[in-house]
């Protein structure tokens, strides 16, 4: 079991009432798994993912990970066990503009403290893997919506993590660009990482083996 | 890691270049005048810093007590009280007695030189950091007549460097007499107060009523034991001139050494400033100036952060903490404030010779020195805190998710920090604005105001040993050139406040009169013509009557002092002199500067006594009248020839208020400037925020003057609301430093909605320029590129 959700409740207090995001939630995953998260717009998909990946907090419920409560975690434990094991893909990338695309990729192994030496293979292997070496000192803006994308995904892959949750990854991205990104995320699912996107295709949904539906906060 | 933040940090301002800018070019400015002041205030904290025993040292002053109440103090003493104080209290280890420097006439083999001496105690060199290159710090003054000189003068008169042994002839007064040289000391620091080329024993300059206590013509110096406590030292001897049989009106007083620089004046037989005064001041100015500049990287920072919000966030969920957000936030702050150091100590560096220049000193930027540096890391440093902090802070702060999902707004607290700081920027320069017109409008308030006499056209020359012995033929041939209208001699230069005395008895003096202070001054026939100075009643000063080289002049507060009716023909005596009588009555006019009101004054006719020779030139003739004097002064004297105009001398009695006027000024144009650019920097992020809704709603109609007004209505506000603060300080702050002069023009409102306005009409420029700008930007265009 990688994780497991039990009776997660999240809402935000607006005008006096309380409006819930997410009710009553439960949901384990498995290792391995491919799993799209479906659903209309502003039915709590991304707040979903974001409790999943710690990056939010939930007002009831209980939350494991990797058998570790994260409910009951402080909060630097907490970014420990994130910066490990899960790694983000954004609708739009998010890469950090300043920055090279070998700097984009090297940012998260810095602030996991990885040794300079052991730093600079990864991001040479990384760079191999996703064959864009040449674009390795290209900035963001100079690169297509698929490219940045890939370096995204590269960037979330590179300290290897256990998990990869991925928001509407393709939903920036043509037809093709977006097929490739899938393509891509079937072949590491293949190679063991789990996998959560949110999407809002039937046809990229088909990609993963497990559908779940959002309705106004509760799944259905 | 930090090598990344730099490289970053970079980047970033490379990216954002027009606010890098505006943050370099205030800082640096900031930075540049910090760094001046800073260099002038350790320069002046360093005076006479260098003596050893500095804090175990104390010098006596003498307090004048008079009727009114009111006390004078003097940095003299008289000559017994020295030894009195050794006697008397064993606290005092040792009391150095100094007079002097003074000028005295030294023959060194066949050269004359016009030589600055000091008379001191057998103790000076013990006491004081003057180092003795040659001879015994104990016993080199012991003999009356043996004299230390300089390693300069050494160098300079004796060929072969052997001047220990020799003897020099020395006239202080008529007479030359041989001195033993005894010691040679090593060059006087740059930051001592006190200058000389030579020191003899102080006897030598004994005067005819030597061992008086009034006639405080020597400077005491005592030596106590570090900790001692100076109040109760102060109270032991506070009454003893009156315990040793002199008047009850004179009392002593203690001045530590190390504060006798930093605080020279006195009231009330208080130290209550002085140059430190002035150091105060500009060190606000360097601060205010420094804050101004670090306003506006707070500002523009915490502006741009809604930009930057998104990195933060992308930052966080990669797995940054706090910490090394913060880091990389104050290595750009300091990777900023490091460019505009070194900016500001290029500009430093150009403008050290003329801000030398305005402030009379010779200040240097040496590098190898280790005080440039502490003085760098200090101002760095608290600039990178104290522009780093706030937004660091700010930034790091900022949620991760919420950033990325854009939900962030522009901060209320934020908002309201901001308008702040803008409000105390121009606070803070109309403070400045003000203050430099009100030290510009007394100085010319002083400038044109009738002083009560004619100062054009007049130029006076000191006399010295040689012309002095000489002087009834010497001011003949003078007087005998055809450029020349009038001459006469005086013993003032009608701008330094010089000494009262309380001798004079006058005819039918009442117990009532009490103690009366007055001034002499000391004249020939024709001062009062030549200075035009109107006689109110009897009549001036002529050779027809042969006994007015005793009688007197008096001004009109004289007239009140010694309670007259009718003061013509009174009698009137002081200083052991035969006595005279009262011919006339001169009105009042201003014989030092306009800090002090115009005190009581006896004028007195000596021919045979002058001390300053002076000249009135027949206009347009001034050049060769000064040719003539230099001529015959060549005639009378070897000693160099020295000469002044009146007029100028008066207006350099003001010189500190001037100085004071062009820095506050420059000061104050640099503070508006960095404001400006904060404020443009400010404005045009702004608009930039603003550029679609500003497109929308020109396609709805809007005018250019409605949006204008839209924009720049706010920040124009906000410098309202800065200057409404600003009012009520400025006109306090003005009021007390005008109230330093006895005579001021009036604060009137006026110039505060002079300043003001000046001060709107600057911000207006600058917010009108983005925002005109921004308003005819195309609306198609900015909608398009969404
Ligand atoms: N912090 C919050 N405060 C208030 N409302 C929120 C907050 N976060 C999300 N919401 C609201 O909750 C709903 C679900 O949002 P989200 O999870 O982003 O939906 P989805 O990703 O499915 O479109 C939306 O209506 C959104 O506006
Ligand atoms: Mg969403």
């Amino acid at each position: 079991m990688l994780l497991k959700l039990n009776n997660i409740f999240k809402w935000v207090n607006s005008g006096g009432q309380r409006v819930f995001l997410l009710k009553d939630i439960n949901l384990s995953v498995e290792e391995g798994e491919f799993i799209s998260v479906m659903g209309p717009s502003g039915s709590g998909k991304s707040t979903l993912l974001n409790v999943i990946g710690m990056l939010d907090n939930f007002d009831e419920g209980e939350y494991s990970f990797l058998d570790e409560p994260v409910h009951t975690l402080k909060e630097k434990h907490r970014a420990n066990l994130y910066k490990q094991y899960i790694g983000f893909v954004f609708q739009s990338y998010h890469l950090l503009d300043d920055l090279t695309v070998q700097e984009n990729l090297e940012m998260p192994l810095l602030y996991k403290k990885v040794g300079s030496s052991e730093r600079k293979s990864l991001v040479a292997d990384t760079l191999d893997r996703f064959n864009i070496v040449g674009k390795k000192d290209l900035f963001p803006a100079q690169l297509s919506g698929g490219q940045q994308q890939l370096v995204g995904i590269a960037r979330a892959l590179i300290s290897s993590p256990k998990l990869i949750l991925a928001d509407e990854p393709t939903g920036n991205l043509n037809s093709k660009q977006g097929e490739e990104i899938m393509e891509l995320f079937k072949q590491l699912n293949s190679e063991g990482v789990t996998i959560i996107q949110v999407t809002h295709s039937e046809k990229n949904a088909t990609y993963g083996s497990r559908i779940i539906n959002l309705l106004d906060g509760r799944k259905i | 890691m930090l090598k990344n933040h730099i490289k970053i940090a970079f980047r970033s301002l490379a990216k954002r270049k027009a606010f890098a800018l505006i943050n370099i070019v205030g800082l640096s400015l900031g930075l540049w005048c910090t760094l001046l002041i800073a260099l002038w205030i350790s320069d002046e904290l360093d005076k006479d810093a260098f003596h050893i025993k500095g804090n175990q040292i104390s010098q006596v002053m003498t307090n004048v007590g008079s009727d009114d109440g009111s006390i004078s103090t003097w940095d003299g003493t008289g000559y017994p009280v020295a030894e009195t104080l050794m006697d008397q209290l064993p606290e005092i280890e040792t009391a150095v007695r100094r007079t002097g420097p003074r000028g005295g006439l030294l023959k060194i083999g066949e050269k004359s030189i016009e030589a600055q001496l000091i008379g001191t105690d057998i103790g000076f060199f013990e006491l004081f950091s003057f180092p003795l290159k040659e001879g015994e710090p104990k016993t080199c003054l012991k003999d009356l007549k043996s004299i230390v000189l300089s390693e300069e003068m050494v160098t300079m008169y004796f060929p072969d460097g052997e001047a220990m042994g020799k003897t020099v002839d020395l006239m202080l007064s008529e007479i030359s007499e041989p001195y033993l040289v005894t010691g040679i000391f090593k060059k006087i620091p740059r930051q001592s107060t006190l200058k000389f080329d030579a020191v003899v024993p102080v006897d030598n300059f004994l005067p005819m009523n030597n061992k008086s206590w009034g006639n405080t013509w020597v400077k005491t110096y005592v030596l106590h034991g570090e900790g001692a406590d100076l109040d109760l030292l102060g109270k032991k001897l506070q009454h003893l001139p009156e315990e040793m049989g002199d008047d009850k009106w004179r009392t002593l007083s203690l001045q530590p050494l190390n504060d006798r620089y930093l605080y020279s004046k006195f009231e009330n037989g208080q130290p209550i400033g002085g140059p430190i005064d002035d150091i105060i001041l500009f060190a606000i100015i360097a601060i205010f100036t420094l804050l101004i500049a670090c306003f506006n990287f707070i500002n523009l920072t915490t502006a741009l952060a809604v930009k930057r919000s998104k990195e933060v966030g992308v930052k966080k969920v990669l797995g940054a903490g706090r910490g090394s957000l913060l880091v990389q936030f104050f290595t750009e702050s300091a990777v900023q404030v490091g460019i505009s150091v070194v900016f500001a100590v290029l500009l430093a560096a150009v403008s050290m010779p003329m801000f030398n220049a305005i402030t009379e000193k010779e200040l240097i930027i040496d590098f190898s020195d280790g005080q440039i540096y502490g003085i760098l890391v200090l101002i760095s440093l608290a600039t990178i805190l104290f522009s780093g902090l706030y937004p660091a802070f700010s930034l790091s702060s900022v949620n991760g998710i919420n950033a990325l999902n854009e939900k962030l707004k522009g901060n209320k607290g934020e908002n309201f920090l901001r308008k702040g700081l803008v409000v105390f920027q121009f606070f803070l320069c109309m403070l400045m604005i003000t203050g430099t017109m009100v030290i510009y409008l007394q100085l010319q308030y002083i400038k044109n105001r009738n002083l009560g006499l004619d100062k054009e056209n007049i130029v006076y020359m000191p006399m010295n040993h040689e012309t002095y012995l000489k002087s009834k033929t010497f001011k003949a041939e003078l007087a005998n050139f055809s450029g020349i209208k009038e001459l006469s001699s005086a013993s003032s230069n009608f701008i330094d406040s010089w000494g009262t005395t309380s001798d004079p008895v006058w005819e039918a003096q009442s117990p009532d009169d009490g103690q009366q202070w007055f001034t002499i001054l000391t004249t020939d026939f024709g001062l009062m013509e030549m200075l035009n100075i109107p006689i109110k009643e009897g009549r001036s000063f002529s050779p027809e009557y042969a006994t007015d080289t005793l009688n007197y002049l008096v001004n009109e507060e004289a007239v009140k002092a010694m309670g007259m009716k009718d003061a013509i023909g009174k009698s009137l005596s002081f200083w052991g002199d035969e006595g005279g009588k009262i011919v006339g009555v001169v009105k009042n006019f201003h014989f030092t500067s306009l800090h002090n009101p115009i005190q009581p004054m006896i004028i007195r006719c000596r021919p045979a006594e002058p001390d300053l020779v002076y000249i009135k030139t027949m206009p347009g003739r001034t050049k060769e009248a000064i040719a003539h004097m230099e001529k015959v002064h060549a005639q009378f004297s070897s000693l160099p020839f020295a000469y002044h105009f009146l007029d100028e001398t008066i207006g350099n009695g003001y010189k500190q208020e001037q100085k004071t006027q062009q820095l506050v000024g420059a000061f104050t144009a640099l503070a508006i400037f960095i404001s400006c650019i904060g404020l443009f920097g400010l404005v045009a992020f702004m608009a930039n925020q603003r550029v679609k809704e500003i497109a929308v709603r020109k396609v709805l109609g809007a005018s250019v003057f409605g949006l204008f007004n839209l924009l720049s209505k706010d920040f124009l506000k906000l410098v309202g609301i800065a200057l409404l603060i600003a009012v009520p300080v400025a006109w306090y702050y003005m009021n007390e430093w005008i109230q330093g002069f006895a005579y001021h023009m009036a604060i009137n409102w006026w110039l505060f909605a002079l300043g003001g306005i000046m001060l709107l009409g600057v911000a207006l420029i600058t917010v009108s320029y983005e925002t005109i700008r921004a308003v005819r930007t195309d609306p198609a265009k900015s909608l398009r590129t969404e």
